[in-house]
């Protein structure tokens, strides 16, 4: 559950979830949305997938992600997006592109 | 590319652990004969099927993905049946008589609204498939998730019910609330289905 707490404490990881709870999107297609290098967002994509909050599948030359949230994570999700939890000053986070 | 479950939470030992169970509740309970040697076979007979059929298909993608859908599904099946299973086994050692008919009556009805909460719970979990032609991704996960907090939500108010309500009306207002939630489910996959 630890994981689950450090994954979501994120801002932009919290924002990868939200595109993800919309619809399964490729590694590219979500990194598209931030301004961040790409070893930061695979690292991003690390942490998700140790939580268990992502899956991973490989088609073709991409990688696609899905979203894995149990109702309770995705009220935990809800909350922490709600009270920006993990952001120093309660704006939108840095990494995501305007 | 996901985390590692501990072993005893694979779908297989727990498919093991159900068919133990039923078993055991056989040998104690030949009353219910039948229903124990259904409940003994069913998963891994299931189970060997899926296993038969996945043969030749490792690199199916589509197939892979159905397989862990398959498998989730399995572990859902197992956890729904041994915890009824163990209480069944727990009543026939007379280990709860202490609590008389009606309590026990509530601590089984309790038992099985918090399966159904944590089903509900975890039903979410299951990543939507990718290779599916009944309806888009974004929309079978959009269903999911109303499926995963209407489960949750009847869960918790099955429970409350066999606590609190009295016992009288606790088994039809619970199974109502059960059933009206499967229900609305439904209801709301044929709605997807029809908007495509």
């Amino acid at each position: 559950m630890s994981q689950v707490f450090k994954a979501l404490s994120d801002p932009t990881r919290r924002r990868v979830l939200e595109l993800l709870r919309e619809k399964p999107m490729s590694a590219g297609e979500i990194a598209a949305e931030f301004d961040v290098s790409k070893p930061t967002m695979s690292a991003h994509f690390a942490v998700l997938r140790d939580a268990d909050l992502v899956d991973a599948t490989k088609m073709g030359k991409s990688v696609i992600y899905r979203i894995k949230l149990s109702v309770l994570e995705d009220a935990l999700l809800g909350f922490a997006s709600t009270f920006g939890i993990g952001r120093p000053d309660g704006s939108s986070s840095e990494d995501v592109k305007s | 590319m996901t985390a590692q479950r501990p072993m005893l939470f694979t779908p297989l030992s727990l498919v093991l652990l159900t068919s133990a169970l039923a078993g055991f509740a056989a040998w104690r309970e030949p009353d219910g004969l039948i229903a124990f040697i259904i409940a003994l076979l069913f998963l891994p007979v299931a189970w060997m099927i899926v296993e038969l059929r996945q043969k030749g298909r490792e690199r199916d993608e589509g197939w892979l993905d159905d397989m862990r859908t398959i498998r989730w599904s399995v572990s859902a099946a197992a956890l729904m049946m041994i915890i009824p299973l163990g209480f069944t086994l727990a009543i026939s050692y007379e280990l709860t008589a202490m609590l008389g008919d009606d309590l026990e009556k509530r601590v089984m009805g309790v038992m099985f609204g918090l399966i159904f909460l944590f089903y509900g719970n975890l039903s979410t979990k299951r990543p939507v498939s990718l290779f599916t032609s009944k309806a888009s991704p974004e929309r079978l996960q959009a269903h999911a998730r109303f499926a995963g907090r209407i489960f949750v939500f009847a869960g918790l108010v099955y429970t409350l019910i066999w606590s609190f309500a009295p016992i009288a009306w606790a088994n039809a207002a619970a199974l109502s609330v059960l059933a009206g939630s499967v229900l609305i489910v439904m209801l709301n996959y044929v709605r997807l289905g029809r908007q495509g």
